[in-house]
């Protein structure tokens, strides 16, 4: 790695949301920095270090009404180091003395998700709502057609006129003026977290007059957006190959590699957190990078616990502060009197290189280390002996087990997301505490896959039917796993209900569930726009039902779609991509009628079903017509065609090579083999790995066209021979069967 | 972190658990290894000029290779051994010649070389199906016994601590068994099959499961275990940490290589190897003095790694790295948040305490005294014996319950979701053998509306007989098969041992009373009737089933809970004798079609070499129509050669079945007895089946005893 940071573990607070940690800025006097943060527990607390002693500048009492949900430093002039705390609705503006200057109750109905203030404005961001006071009066409302996962302000009118710029899980990031958007930037995937950046990356100054915002997308990319007034403008981009997770937390204020543009840092919802470089040609490069066990949920820097060097600073899920400082930097300790050092200079000044002796650098680091690690085994002890005292107390008033289970602040951070590429569920189960097992129930058939990561066991209990439980299953934690992920295949068609019972390892013993619906077209994803030269099938339902009754039927029927239909609008139109097929979906619909089309005719079946569910249990009344076209089948299956044939021709390679190798190593001379032979055996390992990669692939893709074969019989009305499908498996399986083959096969019946 | 001493890649595949390095001229070691093919390769990187350049020369065996080791059985140089599914094959590598060549009827699953019993030079002790065979340097067989299964992992190991090596064999019954000559002096039940079994230090062996399991044994004691989701492919031991006690260490599936304390199973070391791990040995590989720990991966990786040597290493200690600093305040840091998170509860439950808000949320929690009470109890309609839990509170219902428990699920857990919770709830088990474990028990209870749950933990032992259902005499047919034997105990030991046993209250008996008990196993549905008859100082005791395997894990848990150490006994079982009856003939059958095909086979391959020959002189003589014609033949013939072996492999197939069914009809004979009794059965079993006298066998197994 090229560059080298050492960690700190500096305060530890309970549980904390995303964004309630806050660096407080330089002062005139040669002090580090200060730092609040505020948790789930509601305390809001501010300490520095000095000297590698931790002093407190406050620290308010717990209220479980008054649970930290964001926690910002005022953007106005004299407002610099005000720290600014939401919590529920109501907004506390705290001085860095603690000292309580302003309170304000917004009466909003949702829970604050994020608040910015610039002298006399405060916006708020709830979970569909985007508010602008003035004075504590209401200017602005935004209603978002979708969940805002993110908010910032950013001054891009003039440096005092501040515009609100949302990430939306639609996929867009908008920018509003007042109560209206004045446009929005597509994303490739939905931003679940957005960051303005002062110090713009644009090393050749391009756009001077652009705002730089970098967001982070639940699949783990990054996005540089420079924004204008009128227009936004994407610049680079993070790739995620690795498939890491969402990314949490974006900071970028420090020159760690000093090529002076600031260093980005990223931090993830899996617990990886990189720095990264942004070279000349616009390429960002990883310079360091390391995994903690859990979810980044804040990301800030400044000279925390020296003034030799900046260090960045981050809040987890569960709620330690933990600092990465560079050589130089840091918490060191040193034995003999520290020898005098310039004056510091200012913070965008790099400060000077440190180390005189690497030698003495390294023993003071570990002297620091030593000594960090003593603090914590006396503060472990003290916490011991107060447990120790508490459990008496409790023994001898004979204590109530059952409130003490429930007054454990056992919080559970859960996500159950759709893995595009894999067609398959991942169900992210974070605890504050170590978890001793999940168990897992369903009333739907789930194929539980192995996640490489995880070292928790699966064990799986029969079905038990008469209990309508199809999964029942549980993980075991062994060690202290706080994370676990349960991946799972499953099948659309029917709603299903998932529920996970989380057991921790320590007592008191409370157990937390968590649930998830899954929908029945669980495995179709939004995408922006439609594929219009395919052919299509299309299903119409007309009656007399409202837009919003229709719009309850689609977010019955598919993930990903906003609890309410846009403000004002009686109709709306979404179109799904099916993850596992590639085929797609559009719903149009509005007051008295729905119009579904897709290239395949399952996913309208689906969709009749279910419509026709909802539509006899509301007693309304509908009409549908069904305009199936023979030309999409034979469409569907040469979307996978290719895929099929790929897999069974390496399946097939792979079956000789073993054969192959033999020879190779009986004969020695292998020169009477023929040409293709002989590459199979020098593009062996590539074959392997491949083979290796996807070993049940081939299976599956056959039984995909199985199915919609079936499928297709039972729409349009075929009897389904059923006699025909091992004749069908074979024509798939065989290697040298062709396309035409195929569809001669599956049209022959009509 | 561990650094390989040194690090190979053979290019060739190792198949799992068959490599083994010997110095086969008794100078310089060289590695052998089973590969693809049936063939066996020798890695000789101390021979000059042998072989090609990658000193890599070949063995071929021609057959499934199922065994690779060397070995001293005589002389001052190693010998390899190969077992196949049918022989052993016993191999002097200088000298290029076979020393012996033995046919073992029941394969060769393990092989180990040892000196062992009362044999005065080293054996080759080889595990079959469900055999032990111990053959001396000429190949003469020294040593015979059964055991349960399948034998599939061996290893000497001083037990007892008496000075000579005890056989520790492991079978996929599941169990290890402790070896003195013939004479078994322990089993321990584990919870699979077994991969390895490896001696460590002292009384001290490991062991790996199927299931992915590790774990450390100090005499019959398991000191720890750990599971993991990856197989283990090898165990194997030494003191890699320079602590003087030396280290498990297991190699995975995944690659991984992990070096564990003996007395913690704390994990010391970590290495990823590319592929699979083969075979973990220990020998002195670079032939310096110094013995490596050599591990060996399924894609030919080789890697050696040395102990740390903490004198010469301190500098290494001192490089600036902090990462085990780093991981120390991580792990505190963690710890600290623990402890944090327990006493925020108690601060958290006061405050609710004190606030008098307190009411309203006390109403969805479950009252203060709530209890979760167990019990087993049998179900005859659904065959299984149910763990029923009950709430002492109307207001607490059981939203759902974990089982963790051993052996009796088909995975290690059981979780029961009621539709609709309630203050009791059944939980049905059907234990897959008869084995006594201790559930694990987590109890989600919570109000009848909660959405959070109090978590119950409870634990209860499951007694070993726990599916066989109390019944009254006369309910079902007695069975026509007992087992009959005399212990010198009283009346009330046997009460205590059927209550412990069974899930049953037995009324109080006095010391000559007759003791009656009938029940039902309700996993098959068959008849169980123990009967105690006081007879002066002693109590004849008669146990009737039809199930010899029943029988023997009857008399074989009486025998250890009453501590007696000798126990002869007759056995009536004519059912089971009828069916073994069945069985030697279908091995004389068996072995007779088998001779018969061997012949077949000898004449067509004849043929075949002729027809090559004739069809390739038709084409040098350019006559194509001739060799056309002879091809033609001997494509036909190949195709009858290939069918013919089908059929031989069946047949072979049904040969090892049945001599399977022999090996352990003896073992279940022998299970009848303990102590003396048990190996004299064992060895006049073998005695009379080398004799070909089934009569003498018979009456062996009904009466332990007789002239062979």
């Amino acid at each position: 790695m090229e560059l080298e940071l050492f960690r700190q573990d500096l305060i530890q607070t309970s549980t904390c949301a995303t964004g309630t940690l806050a660096v407080l800025p330089l002062t005139e006097e040669k002090k580090t920095q200060k730092v609040a943060a505020g948790d789930m527990s509601g305390v809001v607390q501010c300490f520095s270090v000095k000297k590698g002693e931790f002093n407190v500048a406050f620290k308010t009492l717990p209220s479980a009404a008054n649970k930290v949900t964001s926690l910002v430093l005022g953007k106005g002039k004299s407002q610099k180091d005000k720290i600014f705390v939401a919590a529920g609705n109501q907004i506390k503006g705290v001085n860095k003395k603690g000292k309580e200057f302003f309170r304000f109750n917004t009466q909003l109905t949702e829970t604050i998700r994020r608040v910015d203030v610039f002298e006399k404005n405060i916006w708020s961001a709830g979970e569909y709502v985007h508010n602008h006071f003035i004075e504590a009066k209401d200017k602005a409302l935004y209603l978002c057609p979708d969940r805002i996962n993110d908010a910032e302000v950013v001054p891009l009118a003039n440096p005092a006129e501040l515009w609100p710029v949302l990430a939306c899980q639609d996929r867009y990031v908008r920018v509003l003026r007042g109560s209206e958007p004045v446009y929005e930037a597509p994303t490739p995937a939905a931003p679940v977290s957005l960051q303005y950046v002062v110090d713009s990356h644009d090393p050749q100054h391009r756009f001077p007059n652009a705002k730089e915002v970098l967001y982070g997308t639940d699949t783990g990319t990054l996005v540089q957006l420079l924004l204008e007034a009128e227009a936004a403008r994407q610049g680079f981009t993070l790739a995620n190959p690795k498939k890491q997770g969402a990314v949490a937390a974006v900071y970028s204020g420090i020159d760690f590699t000093k090529t002076g543009l600031n260093n980005i840092v990223v931090g993830r919802e899996d617990g990886g957190v990189e720095v990264l470089d942004l070279e000349e040609a616009g390429q960002l490069r990883t310079v360091y990078s390391i995994k903690l066990t859990e979810s980044i949920n804040t990301l800030d820097g400044g000279f925390l616990t020296g003034l030799l060097a900046q260090e960045f600073v981050m809040h987890t899920f569960s709620g330690k502060v933990i600092s990465y400082a560079p050589p130089g930097g840091g918490l060191l300790v040193s034995n003999a009197e520290q020898p005098a050092r310039g004056p510091l200079g200012m913070r965008a000044k790099a400060p000077p290189p440190a180390v005189a002796a690497p030698g003495a650098e390294e023993e003071e680091r570990r002297a620091s280390y030593y000594k960090q690690i003593d603090r914590l085994r006396a503060e472990i002890s003290t916490l011991k002996q107060e447990i120790e005292a508490e459990r008496q107390r409790f023994q001898m008033k004979g204590g109530d087990t059952a409130m003490l289970a429930m007054s454990a602040p056992f919080t559970v951070q859960d996500k159950c997301k759709l893995e595009a590429d894999e067609a398959c569920y991942v169900l992210t189960i974070e605890s504050a505490v170590p978890i001793f097992t999940v168990a897992i129930q369903c009333n739907a058939a789930l194929q539980m896959l192995d996640v490489p990561s995880n070292v928790a066991i699966l064990s799986r209990s029969p079905p038990d039917e008469a209990n309508g439980n199809l999964t029942l299953a549980t993980y075991r934690c062994q060690d202290s796993t706080n994370r676990l992920a349960v991946k799972f295949k499953v099948r659309e068609g029917r709603s299903a209900a998932l529920s996970a019972f989380v057991l921790p390892a320590i007592s008191p013993k409370a157990c937390v569930v968590v649930r998830h619906t899954i929908r029945p077209l669980c495995l179709h994803q939004r995408i922006v726009q439609m594929d219009t030269s395919r052919p299509t099938n299309e299903l119409l339902i007309t009656g007399q039902f409202t837009g919003g009754d229709a719009h309850t039927w689609v977010t019955g029927l598919l993930p990903d779609i906003p609890p309410t239909l846009p403000p004002g609008q009686d109709g709306a139109s979404y179109v799904f991509q099916n993850t596992l097929l590639g085929t797609q979906l559009l719903c149009r619909y509005r007051g008295g009628e729905a119009r579904f089309v897709s290239d395949l005719v399952s996913t309208l079946g689906i969709i009749h079903e279910h419509v026709m569910r909802e539509a006899t249990n509301a007693k309304l009344r509908v009409n549908v017509s069904f305009n199936p076209s023979a030309q999409s089948l034979q469409h569907s299956v040469a979307l996978v065609w290719p895929q099929l044939e790929k897999q069974r021709t390496l399946k097939k390679t792979y079956n000789m090579l073993e054969g192959l190798a033999e020879l190779k190593m009986q004969d020695g001379d292998i020169s009477y083999l023929s040409q293709d032979y002989k590459s199979v055996l020098d593009r062996a390992d590539k074959i392997r790995q491949e083979y290796k990669e996807q070993p049940q692939h081939l299976d599956h893709l056959v039984a995909l066209i199985k199915d919609l074969y079936l499928d297709y019989c039972k729409l349009t009305g075929v009897a389904t021979p059923k006699q025909r499908l091992p004749a069908l498996e074979q024509l798939l399986n065989d290697t040298s069967s062709t396309l035409e083959q195929l569809m001669e096969f599956l049209l022959g019946q009509r | 972190m561990l650094v390989p001493a040194f690090q190979l890649h053979l290019n060739e595949k190792i198949q799992r658990a068959q490599a083994a390095i010997g110095r086969f001229d008794g100078q310089v070691p060289s590695l052998a290894c089973a590969t693809v093919g049936g063939k066996v390769f020798l890695h000789q990187p101390h021979h000059q000029g042998v072989g090609n350049d990658n000193q890599i020369s070949y063995l071929n065996i021609n057959k499934q290779i199922s065994a690779v080791v060397a070995g001293r059985l005589a002389g001052n140089k190693d010998v390899l051994l190969v077992g196949t599914p049918s022989n052993l094959q016993c191999y002097d590598v200088e000298l290029n010649r076979d020393l012996f060549y033995k046919d073992v009827n029941d394969g060769v699953n393990v092989c180990v070389v040892g000196p062992f019993g009362n044999s005065e030079g080293p054996l080759a002790i080889v595990g079959g199906n469900c055999s032990i065979q111990g053959f001396g340097a000429d190949g003469s067989e020294k040593f015979w016994t059964v055991t349960g299964d399948n034998v599939s992992a061996m290893a000497f190991c001083d037990v007892d601590q008496d000075g000579r090596n005890e056989l520790l064999v492991g079978s996929d019954d599941f169990d290890v068994r402790i070896f003195v000559g013939e004479d078994v002096i322990a089993e321990v039940p584990e919870a699979d099959q077994f991969v390895a079994l490896a001696a460590v230090v002292g009384s001290r062996f490991g062991y790996a499961l199927v299931n992915g399991t590790i774990g450390m044994y100090d005499r019959l004691d398991r000191v720890w275990r750990v599971k993991s989701k990856h197989s283990v492919c090898a165990i194997a031991s030494y003191d890699l940490d320079g602590d003087g006690l030396p280290e498990l260490i297991s190699g995975w599936s995944n690659g991984r290589m992990e070096v564990r304390r003996a007395d913690t199973g704390e994990v010391v070391y970590r290495d990823h190897l590319t592929g699979p791990v083969a075979a973990i040995l220990r020998a002195d590989y670079r032939n310096d003095g110094l013995e490596q720990v050599v591990v060996c991966g399924v894609e030919g990786e080789v890697r050696g790694y040395l102990p740390v040597d903490l004198d010469v290493a301190p500098g290494v200690a001192a490089e600036a790295d902090f990462t085990e600093q780093q991981q120390a305040v991580a792990e505190l840091a963690q710890r600290k948040q623990e402890l944090m998170y327990e006493l925020a509860s108690y601060s958290n439950m006061r405050a609710q305490q004190a606030s008098k808000e307190a009411p309203s949320e006390r109403s969805s929690l479950i009252p203060a005294d709530t209890r979760v009470d167990s019990y087993i109890s049998i179900n005859k309609d659904t065959a299984s014996c149910d763990l029923v839990l009950k709430t002492s509170s109307e207001q607490a219902v059981i939203r759902g319950v974990v089982v963790f428990g051993e052996q009796i699920f088909d995975e290690e857990s059981l979780f029961v979701y009621p539709k609709n919770p309630d203050v009791q709830l059944a939980v049905p088990l059907k234990p897959l053998k008869d084995v006594s474990v201790v559930l694990m028990i987590k109890v989600l209870v919570g109000g009848r509306t909660a959405t959070a749950f109090h978590v119950f933990e409870l634990e209860i032992e499951l007694p070993k007989f726990a599916l066989y259902a109390a019944v009254d005499k006369g309910a079902y047919p007695e069975p026509a098969s007992s087992v009959t034997f005399t212990v010198s105990e009283r009346i009330p030991r046997m009460c205590a041992w059927v209550e412990s046993r069974f899930n049953l209250q037995a009324s109080a008996a006095g010391r000559n009373d007759t003791l009656e008990a009938y029940f039902l196993c309700l996993r098959d549905r068959t008849p169980l009737g123990i009967k105690a008859v006081p007879n002066g100082g002693s109590v004849q005791i008669t146990l009737r089933t039809d199930n010899m395997d029943m029988a023997g894990e009857l008399v074989g848990d009486l025998a250890a809970y009453l501590g007696a150490t000798e126990l002869a006994a007759t056995a009536d079982f004519p059912l089971a004798m009828k069916a073994f009856k069945e069985v030697l003939n279908a091995v004389d059958e068996h072995n007779i079609t088998r001779l018969r095909m061997n012949a077949d086979m000898a004449d067509a391959s004849n043929a075949v070499k002729q027809l090559i020959i004739k069809a390739e002189d038709a084409r040098i003589l350019g006559d194509m129509k001739a060799m056309r014609k002879y091809y033609r033949q001997l494509a036909d013939m190949n195709r009858d050669l290939i069918a013919e072996h089908d059929k031989r492999a069946t047949n072979h197939v049904a040969l090892l079945e049945s001599l399977k069914e022999v090996n352990q009809m003896i073992q279940r004979a022998a299970r009848l007895r303990v102590g003396a009794a048990k190996s004299r059965v064992v060895s006049l079993c073998r005695a009379a089946i080398k004799n070909n006298n089934m009569a003498a066998l018979f009456k062996i197994i009904r009466e332990g005893d007789g002239p062979v």
